[in-house]
């Protein structure tokens, strides 16, 4: 594994508003970067691929040991939430699709820090961007992504089991969230079945059908969102997901795999794994077994772009992100073996798509932690 | 080779190439379409409506229509009373929206056919009101 610099195409910002990106600079900050790439070997890429589907296996065990032994407190779900959660769960709801956290260097073996497996973003850049580019760098080269193809086939697999239309929406004028839902909606278009856009502040809620509507009041059977699970749960309309009448992508149980309270059980159930940090809920028992001045990551349950994300060195707080988050409760993750090319900390995200690892995207940083404002960055192989 | 053999994009590919402004590409093909970022509540387009600018959409109807045994039309429904809002103007609908039918005059839909009432058991606005900003993770 290289990070090589390399000259950006010439006409790269029109090259990726093209195909979708057009957060490529926000607020004037580089966020698509094509001045350099990393390159692995096909032994790298093949490690990287078992990690996410070993992680994969082992989350949804871990999401099942958290359902018999009835750890969603733990975890901060809602307990109104939880009949529900267990009906998506029991009823095998369709997955679509998740990411996995990496921190890899190429020598040591892939260390998941998280499984953003309910919202994941960075999808146009890992399954369309660094595609396309490849074609003009490279074209002979191999790339960790068939994120595409697996999405077109995964819906064709909903469809079978979820007929009807399917509304597709996250939050207005968030122009990254939708190009984001643009592009899952174009796959499944692909795929072959009737699509529509709905945000998810117009979702329409019929009381006395017991239904969700579109803007033109016909029912919502099946909805895409790109909003979160937990957030759902703590709105006005959280009654009416009681009702069932709808099937979610992702699904309610993706709840279980998207939480980081899922990290301590995981290391419970799988202790010393080559893939996983050691994680607790309480930094005094992480230390216990980590050493007290060996640091820690102290994260929330629920955040997202590494909000109220803090690194502890002893009892000094290094860095630390601000943010919202934190109600529900955090959790210690030892630190991970620092990853740096040329002063970049690379995380490597493994896409998973109906259950298989079928791609890779890398976000760096010079920061230790990933934010909104990391570097997305192509690779090859 | 692990990589797609094609990536085809059919909705989100060529949106808005070559082109900064993001709403005059969209809406070029309407003449009269206003220029700026905003529309202003009510403004009329031919082939698109009446922009209802709290709903950031295009309608059949003007903004707080009234229609004797339906009420105030706004936002594609009906209610008792006028719709108050402090929204003059707003941005309209993303590309997706209006790529795919969820703007325009599409929103003829039920609204017209809803009797006052009827329409009174939907709400919208129940999802959608945390406001911690872009979903990434």
């Amino acid at each position: 594994m290289n990070r090589i610099a390399i000259s950006p195409r010439h006409d790269w910002p029109a090259k990726v508003e093209e195909i979708g990106l057009t957060y490529h600079t926000p607020e004037g900050r580089t966020y698509w970067d094509e001045s350099a790439y990393y390159q692995f070997n096909a032994a790298e890429v093949d490690i990287l691929e078992k990690a996410g589907n070993d992680l994969h296996a082992m989350c949804i065990q871990a999401a099942q040991h958290v359902i018999d032994e009835n750890l969603f407190d733990q975890l901060g779900i809602p307990a109104d939430a939880v009949p529900f959660l267990k009906n998506s769960w029991e009823r095998d709801d369709f997955s679509v699709y998740g990411r996995f956290d990496f921190i890899f260097d190429g020598r040591t073996p892939p260390k998941m820090l998280e499984y953003n497996a309910d919202t994941p973003t960075a999808l146009v850049e890992a399954a369309v961007a660094q595609w396309y580019w490849l074609q003009d760098f490279s074209r002979n080269s191999d790339q960790f992504n068939s994120i595409h193809e697996k999405l077109v086939a995964a819906w064709k697999q909903f469809g079978a089991r979820s007929p009807g239309k399917i509304h597709f929406g996250g939050i207005k004028e968030c122009p990254e969230d939708e190009q984001t839902v643009l592009y899952v909606q174009d796959t499944c278009h692909q795929a072959g079945l009737a699509t529509s856009q709905l945000y998810i502040e117009d979702i329409g809620c019929d009381r006395d059908q017991k239904r969700f509507v579109d803007l033109e009041n016909q029912p919502v059977r099946n909805y895409f969102k790109l909003y979160p699970w937990e957030w759902m749960w703590h709105e006005e309309f959280s009654f009416s997901l009681k009702w069932e009448a709808c099937n979610f992508v992702e699904p309610m149980w993706k709840m279980l795999l998207s939480n980081k309270g899922l990290l301590p059980i995981l290391w419970k159930l799988y202790p010393g794994h080559p893939n996983l940090l050691p994680a607790f809920f309480s930094a005094d028992e992480l230390t216990t077994v980590t050493g007290a001045n060996a640091g820690y990551v102290k994260k929330p349950k629920l955040s997202r772009e590494g909000a109220n994300v803090s690194i502890v060195l002893g009892s000094a707080t290094v860095q630390t992100n601000d943010g919202d988050y934190g109600e529900e409760g955090f959790i210690y993750q030892a630190l991970a073996p620092l990853a740096e090319f040329d002063g970049n900390h690379p995380v490597c995200g493994v896409w998973i798509v109906n259950h298989e690892a079928c791609g890779l995207g890398i976000r760096e940083d010079r920061s230790l932690i990933t934010g909104n404002l990391s570097r997305f960055v192509p690779h090859l192989f | 080779m692990k990589k797609s053999a094609m990536v085809t994009l059919v909705l989100s590919g060529a949106l808005i190439s070559g082109c900064d402004d993001r709403n005059a590409y969209r809406y070029s093909s309407y003449p009269g379409y206003p220029t700026g970022t905003n529309v202003t509540n009510n403004t009329y387009v031919s082939g698109l409506g009446y922009y209802h600018a709290p709903y950031h959409d295009w309608f059949p109807y003007p903004y707080n229509y009234y229609r004797p045994g339906y009420g105030f039309f706004h936002g594609g429904l009906y209610s008792p009373a006028p719709f108050v809002s402090d929204v003059a103007a707003s941005a309209p609908p993303s590309p997706a929206a209006f790529r795919t039918g969820g703007g325009g005059v599409s929103h003829a839909g039920s609204a017209g056919s809803d009797a006052f009432g009827h329409s009174s058991g939907i709400s919208r606005g129940g999802f959608g009101s945390i406001g911690h900003g872009s979903i990434g993770s």
